[in-house]
C-alpha cells in the first residue's frame, strides 16, 4: 500500500507538473517579431536592442520569437519565396497573438496576408510606405508605427552648411522595397530651396560606385538605407564597406539616413531611431495584449523622431563645420563617434 | 607572405627557441632511454602524430599572423589545428580535442566564459541528457529486446520479415537512441539468436542479408531525425534560432521524408538482389517464447520507458499546441525518469554517454568562440571564394557538400567529420541563399558514407570487432554498403523537388 501510494503521488505530481505548466505555456501571450533584414544587419540589431530593453522591463510572462527574412543579403533575390514560406511556417507553428513586422518587406510579403483575420494582430514598425498601400487602414487587427525619414532635418542642416546658396542634392539607395518606399518619400518631400537633381536606386556595388563618382557636381549626397550588395565576380560587398567607401570617395558631402552610416565611417547622419522604434513596438504590443486599461488596438502612430550621428574628424577633413547643437545632440544620444 | 612569415618568427624568437630547446631535450631523452631500454609497443604513427601536435600548431600560429589574422584569431587557429591533429591521428578519445580547445581558449582569455562555455548552457544540454537517459532506460529495462521478440513472433516466419524486424526495430529506436553503435548493440543479440536458431549457413547470402538488415536498421535512419544521431543534435545548435525552432521537432523527419523513404526502399530492393534467399529452417519460436516468458510481464521501468518514449514523440508532434521546445520536453522526460527512480544516481553516472555529451557541447562552444573572434566570418569569406561556382544552385551545392564531407571523412571520424563539414558548409549555404538545414542534412547523410576500413563508420567497425564478418560474407556486405552509399547520394538529390514543395528552396 505504501509503495502504491508513493508511486501514485509521484505520478500525480508529474502529471500535475506537466498539465499545469503545459497549460500555462500554451496560453501565455506570444509575440513573433518578423524582420525584413538578417540578424547581422545593423538596423535589425538596433531594433532588437530596443525591443530587448522594453522586454527586460516587462514582468508579464511572454513567449517572444524572432524570424529574419534576411532580404538584405546579395543572395536575397533568389530566396524571397523561401524566406516568405519560412516566415509563414513560423507563423503557423508559433501562432503568435501579435506579429510585429519590421520594415516594408516583412509587411508586404508576410504580414499583409493576415489583414482582417482575428489572429494574429499585426503591428507594423518602420514602415516607410503609406499603411493604406497594404490595406492596413481601417483593419481591426492592424496598428503600428509608420516611419518618416527626417528629411526636414536634413534640409535644415544642409542650409546651415551651405549658407546663402541653393545647394543641389543627389540621392542614392538600394533597389528593394524599403529603398523604393524611402525614395518615394524623398521625391514627395518639398526640398525648396534645395534641389534634388539626381536620385537612383541600385542593385550592384559597381552601379553604386559609378553613381557616386558621377555626381561630383552635387553639393550633398543623401545616402538612404544601405545593404550588402553583390560586387564584381559575385563577391559580397558589405554595407559597412559601401558606407566607408562612399564617405571616402564621394565629392559631395555624404549624409546618411541610418545611424550605421556614421558607425561605419561616415561623417553625418539623420536617422529614424531604430532602438526607440523597437521599444515602442513592444510597448504597443504589450498594451494591445493587456485589455484591462486600454481595450482594443492602440492607435497607429507616425514616428517623426530622429537621431543625429556625427563623426567630427571626418567632417573636419572635408572642412565642414557643423553647428554645435548637432554635436551636442549626438553626444547626448551616444552617437558621437571619434 | 614569405618575408612576413620570417618577420613573425623573428619577432617570436624566444618562444620558438624554447620550443626548439624542448624538442631537443625530448629527442635526447628518447634517444638515451631508447638505447638503454629498447622500448617497444608504441606504433610509429602515434609518435609521428604527437610530433605533429607538438610542432605544427606554432607554425599555424605564425602562418596565421603572416596572413593577416589578429593575434587572438591566430592563437585559436593554432588550437584548432592541434584539435584536428589529435582527431586525425586518433591520439586521444574523440571528446578530448574539443575540450582542449575550449579550456585553452579560456586559459588565455580568448573569449569570456559565457561565450566559451555557451554550448554547455544551451537547451541542447537538456536534449542530450534527456535523450541519452531515455535511451539508456529503454535498453537497460529490456523494453527494446522485448519489443523485438514480440515483433519476431507476431510477423510471418519468412526471411524477409526477419530482416524487416531488425530494420524496423532499429528505425523505431532511432528517435530516442542517438547512437548507431548503441542501436547496433541492441540488435546484435537478437541477430545472433536468429542466425543460430534459423541455422543459417556461415558466409551464406541469408546470413549476410540478416547482417545487412541489422546494419541498415542501426544506421540508415541516423540522419533522418534531429535526435537519431548525436551530431545532428549538435549541428542543430549551429543553425540560426529560427531554423532551430522549426527543425527541432518532427519537421526534420518531414523534410527528410523522401530520403528516408527512398533509402528504405533501396535497402529493401538491394538485399534480395544481392543476397537471394533460399529455404530456411523455421524460426526457433519455442526458444524466443521461452525468452519472452522468462522476462515476465512488463516491469514498471519498461512502462515508464515506454511512456517517456511516447510522451517525447507526441510532444514533438504537438509543439504548435503547447509551444514547449523539444529540448525542454526531453528535460521533462529526464525529470520523470529521475523522480520515479527509474534512473538512479549510479545509472545517471554510468549509463549516460558523458564523453559524447561533452564532445558535442564542446564542438558547439568551439563554434561560438570562432564566431566571437570573427574566424567564422573569415571562414565564410574564404569558403565563399572556393564555393563561388555553386551560385545558389542547389544541385551544385549538394555536389559540393558531398565532395567536402567525403574529403573531411577521409581524415576525421563520423561525428567530428559531420560537424566539421557542417562548419565549413554553413557559411556557404548562408551566402548562397540555401536553407542551412539542407546543409546540415547533407553533412549528416554523406558523413555515413564510407569506403575505407580506417574511416570508422558507425556499425562496420562494431561488426568487425564482434567477429560477425567471420559468420557472414564480408565482401557481399561491403557491396551492399556501396549500393547504399550510392542510394544516399541519389535520394538526397531526389529530395530537391520535395524541398521545393515544402518551401525550403
Amino acid at each position: 500500500m505504501t509503495n502504491l501510494w508513493k508511486n501514485l503521488l509521484i505520478g500525480g505530481f508529474l502529471a500535475a507538473f506537466l498539465i499545469l505548466l503545459g497549460f500555462f505555456n500554451a496560453t501565455k501571450p506570444r509575440i513573433l517579431v518578423l524582420h525584413s533584414a538578417g540578424p547581422d544587419s545593423s538596423w535589425a540589431r538596433q531594433v532588437d536592442r530596443g525591443m530587448d530593453e522594453a522586454l527586460a522591463r516587462n514582468r508579464r510572462p511572454l513567449s517572444v520569437e524572432r524570424n529574419y527574412l534576411g532580404l538584405d543579403s546579395p543572395a536575397a533575390p533568389r530566396r524571397v519565396e523561401e524566406a516568405r514560406s519560412e516566415a509563414q511556417r513560423a507563423v503557423a507553428r508559433f501562432q503568435p497573438d501579435v506579429l510585429i513586422a519590421v520594415d516594408d518587406e516583412a509587411n508586404s510579403l508576410v504580414a499583409q496576408e493576415y489583414v482582417g483575420r482575428e489572429s494574429p494582430r499585426i503591428l507594423y514598425v518602420s514602415l516607410n510606405r503609406p499603411p493604406s498601400d497594404l490595406g492596413y487602414v481601417g483593419a481591426a487587427n492592424v496598428s503600428g508605427i509608420a516611419e518618416q525619414l527626417p528629411l526636414a532635418a536634413v534640409r535644415d542642416a544642409v542650409m546651415d552648411l551651405f549658407p546663402g546658396r541653393a545647394p543641389t542634392v543627389a540621392v542614392i539607395g538600394v533597389d528593394n522595397e524599403t529603398g523604393s518606399a524611402e525614395m518615394a518619400q524623398v521625391r514627395a518631400f518639398d526640398w525648396s530651396p534645395l534641389s534634388v537633381d539626381e536620385a537612383v536606386l541600385v542593385a550592384k556595388a559597381e552601379d553604386w560606385r559609378a553613381f557616386v563618382q558621377g555626381v561630383a557636381a552635387a553639393d550633398v549626397l543623401l545616402v538612404l538605407g544601405t545593404h550588402d550588395l553583390p560586387g564584381e565576380g559575385g563577391v559580397r560587398v558589405t554595407a559597412a564597406e559601401i558606407n566607408r567607401w562612399t564617405q571616402e570617395q564621394a565629392r559631395p558631402l555624404p549624409i546618411g539616413t541610418q545611424v550605421n552610416f556614421v558607425e561605419d565611417g561616415g561623417g553625418l547622419s539623420f536617422s529614424p531611431p531604430p532602438e526607440e522604434s523597437g521599444a515602442k513596438a513592444i510597448g504597443l504590443a504589450l498594451d494591445w495584449l493587456d485589455a484591462r486599461d486600454t481595450p482594443g488596438a492602440p492607435a497607429p502612430v507616425v514616428s517623426d523622431h530622429f537621431e543625429v550621428a556625427v563623426r567630427p574628424a571626418v567632417l573636419a577633413a572635408r572642412g565642414v563645420v557643423l553647428p554645435p547643437i548637432y554635436l551636442e545632440a549626438a553626444r547626448e544620444n551616444g552617437t558621437l563617434f571619434k | 607572405m614569405g618575408s612576413r612569415f620570417f618577420e613573425v618568427i623573428s619577432a617570436h624568437w624566444p618562444v620558438f627557441a624554447l620550443l626548439a630547446g624542448l624538442g631537443l631535450v625530448m629527442g635526447l631523452i628518447a634517444f638515451v632511454r631508447g638505447r638503454r631500454a629498447a622500448e617497444t609497443g608504441v606504433p610509429g604513427g602515434v609518435i609521428f602524430g604527437w610530433g605533429c601536435v607538438f610542432a605544427l600548431p606554432p607554425l599555424v600560429y605564425v602562418l596565421g599572423l603572416a596572413s593577416g589574422l589578429s593575434v587572438e584569431s591566430a592563437i585559436f587557429t593554432a588550437l584548432l589545428a592541434a584539435a584536428v591533429l589529435l582527431w586525425v591521428f586518433g591520439l586521444v578519445e574523440e571528446f578530448v580535442p574539443a575540450l582542449v580547445a575550449v579550456v585553452a581558449a579560456l586559459f588565455v582569455g580568448l573569449a569570456p566564459a559565457e561565450v566559451a562555455l555557451a554550448g554547455f548552457a544551451s537547451p541542447a544540454l537538456l536534449l542530450l541528457l534527456g535523450v541519452y537517459a531515455l535511451s539508456a532506460v529503454i535498453s537497460s529495462s529490456g523494453l527494446s529486446y522485448r519489443l523485438m521478440l514480440r515483433l519476431l513472433l507476431r510477423l510471418p516466419d519468412k526471411p524477409v520479415w526477419h530482416q524487416v524486424t531488425l530494420l524496423g526495430t532499429g528505425y523505431l529506436l532511432s528517435p530516442l537512441m542517438p547512437s548507431a553503435n548503441a542501436r547496433m548493440s541492441m540488435l546484435m543479440p537478437v541477430f545472433k539468436d536468429m542466425a543460430t536458431g534459423l541455422k543459417l549457413p556461415a558466409r551464406g547470402p541469408a546470413l549476410t542479408a540478416l547482417l545487412a538488415a541489422m546494419f541498415g536498421g542501426a544506421l540508415l535512419f541516423s540522419p533522418m531525425m534531429a535526435t537519431s544521431k548525436s551530431s545532428n543534435i549538435a549541428a542543430l545548435n549551429f543553425l540560426p534560432p529560427q531554423v532551430q525552432a522549426e527543425f527541432a521537432g518532427l519537421f526534420w523527419l518531414v523534410a527528410a521524408g523522401v530520403a528516408a523513404l527512398g533509402m528504405t526502399v533501396a535497402h529493401l530492393l538491394v538485399i534480395p538482389r544481392l543476397f537471394p534467399s533460399g529455404p530456411e529452417a523455421p524460426l526457433p519460436r519455442a526458444h524466443l517464447e521461452r525468452q519472452l516468458s522468462e522476462m515476465g510481464p512488463l516491469k514498471a521501468s519498461e512502462w515508464i520507458a515506454a511512456a517517456g518514449f511516447v510522451f517525447f514523440l507526441i510532444g514533438c508532434a504537438t509543439v504548435t499546441w503547447h509551444h514547449v521546445k523539444p529540448s525542454y520536453l526531453a528535460g521533462f522526460v529526464l525529470l520523470g525518469l529521475l523522480l520515479t527512480g527509474t534512473l538512479l544516481r549510479k545509472d545517471f553516472q554510468k549509463q549516460l554517454d558523458w564523453p559524447m555529451i561533452f564532445f558535442l557541447l564542446g564542438m558547439d562552444s568551439m563554434m561560438r568562440i570562432m564566431d566571437h573572434l570573427g574566424l567564422a566570418q573569415a571562414l565564410a569569406r574564404a569558403t565563399g571564394e572556393v564555393y563561388g561556382f555553386v551560385d545558389g544552385r542547389i544541385a551544385f551545392f549538394i555536389a559540393a557538400s558531398l565532395l567536402t564531407t567525403l574529403a573531411v571523412r577521409l581524415v576525421l571520424p563520423v561525428t567530428a567529420g559531420m560537424l566539421t563539414s557542417a562548419i565549413i558548409l554553413l557559411p556557404v549555404a548562408a551566402a548562397q541563399g540555401i536553407n542551412p538545414w539542407i546543409c546540415v542534412f547533407c553533412a549528416a547523410v554523406f558523413s555515413d558514407i564510407s569506403f575505407f576500413r580506417h574511416q570508422g563508420t558507425n556499425g562496420i567497425m562494431q561488426i568487425r570487432a564482434s567477429g560477425l564478418f567471420e559468420l557472414g560474407d564480408e565482401r557481399g556486405f561491403l557491396r551492399y554498403n556501396m549500393w547504399m552509399n550510392l542510394a544516399r547520394v541519389v535520394f538526397v538529390f531526389a529530395s530537391i523537388p520535395w524541398w521545393q514543395w515544402l518551401g525550403l528552396l
